[in-house]
């Protein structure tokens, strides 16, 4: 599986018809977008909406021709209409009565957090999908990615998944190393898909 | 994997490369086996960089939501405390919390629900309410509020606090959103003043780690959960740890709190705390691994060496770094005593001020004696200089082509981290000699690892050191290495190997292991002959330390005869009068004087200082043991008179030569007393007492002797009672031989 570079995916978004790239910018940016709107201090159920309108503002204002590749990075465009539509979920809220007063406005961090969030979501979200497609590859045994996620995602220590394998601690890290070998290719391959600035 | 490089059998599996990589060489073969072969070398290699990818997932796992952390009780009903639960905000150890609005105000609150278990019994629920009032009556603006507390109809109880919106500490990496070094120092420098405003009112955290920091959008810190630790005991490190799923809390305890003394417990603990998430926060890391076992990270606590923070971030600078490290000392009486001077440290340090941390230990390091092997930091500065240095002419030795083109970043690396582990030292902990060197073998291990010349060349350096210190076993085992490697690297007849036969020679002498000691020092002489012609300086050196042990073995023929070879060599080379020809003669004295011919041994003594006058500058130490020893013979030979004329030369004021100078003082005083000049003798050797007793310990040998020969001088006054006084501060020492 070949990604796709987010310039072509610009590029194809233009076309008001091409509804697989469109599909394709969104299983790549939503996920970022809905976590990095909780991180600005969102609950699940407000980011959602949030990362719903955020994604359409930006594909109309792109297909309206208001994005410039020269005049800044797709991330802060992304950002600015992330954290417009939080604010105004905010206000919404405050007009009803259901928060107060300046605290509308405070949950959102500066500019430069928000820059930074984005960057660690993104290289999150990226590292994600270089899982998952660690987990689908059919060229990585069974048992290998077993045990991979042993020792990441349920953190047990290398002794412990040898003797629940019934494998030597050799093979244990044979196994880690052979998948963080392969995790790293696909992350450079992918980095250069996603464009990562 | 296996199959696809090229191993031989002697290869160790990827088990123990991994060993290897995370730990340091813990064992000399594995370690000379991978920096000898290109195979394991690359393999070492790739386990780095792929542990750092390793690093990143675990972390984003971390990040992860877990199924078990979604909350196991139902939100409860506070609608009659006056609370309405809007929704949950987390749900963790202690409890779980919730999003709420206070009805009668409008007011958004976060409501922390403690688990049931938490307040399990009668006393428990007595102390958390009674820390809790003293919690509510904190105000700091870094502190979050606790408004109310209360208990639900099933018995939990609640804590009723500010909402801060934004992240937790631990949600991201903070070094980049604080805004680099100075930000997250600023940043913890408001955590620290928030710690010691509760420290103040008698509010110990004990938990503070990571997630009980929040930050709120415009990026100021704000603690939570001040004595919920305390008043919910429960959690103790140990017992939560038990289940096996609380790793993740451990790795924030200290080692007081792991090893199961709450009365050990004080705010030195939250100092510890807070060096930890200075510690995090700049570096990314917790300064141990915490990947093992429950037992392995106990043990990383209370054991483990911090890994410097400046290797992870080099950023951090030596001022910062002895900050943290001291900070995160095992013993509590190393840290800092409050964190109020912890806070004062790091405001100096933003300030651009010299910091506390240095100064105290100044002093610190000055109490201790040489004879713990406590150096002060200067000394450890000159080997590591030293150390650098062997680094370095190795590096210009062994010139390769990959080397070349490394070389200078090599040296740059090198020095910043040896001269950074310098800096720590100062202020976090007890500056050995002993774990300078420790430190500098790492380094080699892990930095020098694929450059076995220059590693040998430094392990030569450090393990002279070791032996110097009397750190025998260390010695041998750097000292072997590196014979080994040059054996292997450069054949037997190296000039090189020579050089590490003569050290593993030395060391053997000092062990008293005579007859290998003499094997390794001919075969090193032998070599050298060979290699460089029988008139070569470095043949002389051999020759002299043949003599030396032939002098320590009692065959003082030979050693004669070796000494005077030797001073032949170098009095055609440089003179007699210079320091190395005078070293000759000086040895050649202290043979006469085994021989009890006295009156030749002054002779010489006499010679070796003149020639030593000629050549070294006044402050000189060489200069003051000659004036020792001639001064001593002089005055067992009845020649008073002319012994104080000795010792008296040169002079001067006592304090500027240091202690070496003081002992010549001393000795001058019991010539007074011989000569009846008790008066002078009792003002010299008040003086010389004072000062030694300020320069060194009042243990140490020149000291007591300078008691006794008080004792002495008012035994001979038929002062009894003084006498007894300065006989009881000289305790090994009974009456002196001296008159």
């Amino acid at each position: 599986m070949l990604e796709k570079t987010t310039t072509a995916m610009l590029q194809g978004l233009t076309d008001p018809d091409n509804d697989i790239v469109w599909r394709e910018f969104d299983a790549r940016y939503r996920p970022v977008i809905e976590r990095f709107v909780r991180r600005m201090g969102l609950p699940e159920a407000d980011a959602s909406d949030v990362t719903q309108d955020t994604l359409l503002k930006f594909l109309r204002a792109y297909r309206a021709g208001s994005y410039d590749r020269e005049r800044g990075r797709l991330s802060s465009w992304i950002i600015k209409i992330a954290r417009n539509c939080a604010c105004d979920m905010l206000r919404a809220r405050a007009a009803r009565g259901e928060r107060r007063g300046a605290s509308a406005y405070a949950v959102i961090p500066g500019e430069n957090q928000l820059e930074i969030i984005w960057r660690e979501e993104c290289r999150d979200a990226l590292l994600e999908a270089a899982l998952a497609r660690l987990r689908s590859e059919t060229r990585t045994e069974e048992q290998t990615i077993r045990i991979f996620e042993m020792l990441t995602a349920e953190g047990l220590p290398a002794q412990r998944v040898a003797q629940e394998t019934g494998v030597t601690l050799n093979d244990v890290y044979l196994a880690k190393h052979r998948c963080l070998k392969r995790l790293r290719s696909i992350v450079a391959d992918m980095s250069i898909a996603y464009e990562l600035e | 994997m296996r199959a696809t490089r090229e191993t031989t059998q002697n290869c160790p599996g990827l088990d123990r490369i991994e060993l290897f990589v995370t730990h340091g060489a813990t064992d000399g073969d594995l370690q000379e086996h991978i920096e000898s072969c290109p195979s394991c070398t690359e393999q070492a290699a790739m386990v780095r960089e792929n542990n750092e990818m390793f690093t990143d997932v675990v972390r984003l796992n971390e990040r992860r939501p877990r199924a078990s952390e979604t909350s196991p009780e139902p939100p409860p009903d506070l609608a009659g405390h006056g609370y309405e639960i809007v929704e949950t905000i987390s749900a963790g150890g202690q409890g779980v919390v919730y999003r709420a609005v206070q009805t009668a105000t409008r007011r958004q609150v976060a409501i922390k629900m403690l688990h049931r278990s938490a307040l399990a019994s009668e006393r428990r629920r007595r102390r958390f309410e009674g820390e809790i009032e003293m919690v509510a009556a904190l105000r700091h603006p870094n502190i979050v509020t606790v408004y109310d507390s209360g208990a639900v109809e099933d018995g939990r109880h609640f804590l009723v606090m500010e909402l801060i919106n934004g992240v937790s500490l631990s949600d991201s990496t903070l070094r980049e959103r604080a805004g680099g070094v100075r930000g997250v120092v600023a940043l913890l420098a408001k955590v620290a003043d928030a710690v010691s405003a509760a420290h103040q009112r008698g509010i110990i955290h004990r938990d503070l780690k990571p997630s009980n920091v929040l930050l709120d959008g415009d990026g100021e810190p704000h603690v939570v959960d001040f004595g919920v630790a305390k008043a919910t005991g429960a959690r103790a490190v140990l017992e939560a740890t038990q289940s096996g799923e609380f790793i993740g809390t451990i790795a924030w305890a200290a080692p007081e709190q792991v090893s199961g003394d709450p009365a050990q417990i004080d705010t030195r603990t939250d100092v510890y705390a807070l060096g930890l998430l200075l510690y995090a926060s700049l570096t990314g890391r917790r300064p141990y691994p915490c990947d093992g076992s429950v037992t392995d990270v106990i043990h990383a606590i209370t054991d483990g060496e911090p890994r410097r923070p400046s290797t992870i971030n080099p950023r951090v600078d030596g001022e910062l770094e002895t900050i943290v490290l001291k900070s995160l000392a095992k013993n509590p009486d190393r840290r800092y005593q409050s964190a109020g001077a912890l806070l004062e440290d790091l405001r100096h340090y933003l300030a651009g001020e010299p910091i506390d941390a240095k100064r105290d230990s100044a002093i610190y390091v000055l109490r201790k004696t040489l004879r713990q092997h406590l150096i002060p930091t200067s000394f450890s500065a000159v080997i590591l200089l030293l150390i650098v240095g062997s680094a370095i002419g190795a590096m210009m030795l062994y010139r390769d082509a990959r080397l070349e083109a490394e070389k200078a970043n090599t040296i740059r690396v090198f020095l910043e981290d040896t001269f950074a582990s310098v800096e720590p030292a100062a202020g976090g902990h007890d500056v050995t000699l002993r774990e300078t060197l420790d430190e500098a073998v790492h380094w080699v291990d892990v930095a020098l690892s694929g450059r076995p010349e220059i590693a040998a060349s430094v392990r030569m350096t450090i393990g002279n050191s070791y032996r110097a210190l009397g750190l025998y076993d260390d010695a041998e085992r750097q000292l072997e290495m590196a014979l080994r490697t040059y054996r292997r690297r450069l054949g037997h007849h190296h000039p090189d190997v020579a050089s590490a036969l003569n050290a593993m020679g030395l060391l053997r002498t000092d062990q008293g292991r005579h007859a290998d000691a003499e094997r390794l020092l001919r075969e090193s002489l032998d070599i050298r002959k060979a290699a460089f012609g029988d008139e070569h300086l470095v043949v002389s050196s051999s020759l002299m330390n043949l003599g030396r042990l032939k002098q320590t073995t009692g065959e003082l023929d030979e050693a004669e005869n070796l000494y005077n070879q030797t001073l032949a060599i170098r009095s055609r080379a440089h003179g007699q009068s210079h320091p190395d020809s005078a070293i000759c003669l000086y040895r050649l004295a202290e043979i006469q004087e085994q021989r009890a011919d006295l009156r030749a041994a002054a002779r010489t003594h006499r010679r070796v200082l003149d020639a030593r006058r000629e050549h070294l500058h006044p402050g000189h130490p060489d200069l003051a043991r000659s004036q020792l020893a001639l001064g001593s013979l002089l005055l067992r030979l009845g020649e008073a008179e002319e012994a104080e004329r000795v010792l008296h030369e040169g002079g001067g004021s006592s304090e500027s030569f240091g202690w070496r100078r003081l002992e010549v003082e001393s000795l001058r005083g019991a010539c007074l007393a011989a000569l009846g000049r008790n008066a002078e003798a009792e003002t010299v050797l008040l003086a010389c007492y004072k000062s030694l007793r300020e320069a060194r310990s009042p243990a140490n040998e020149a000291t007591a002797e300078t008691a006794s020969r008080l004792a002495d001088l008012y035994d001979a006054l038929g002062r009894a009672e003084d006498a007894a006084a300065w006989r009881s501060l000289a305790p090994d020492q009974g009456s002196h031989a001296a008159p």
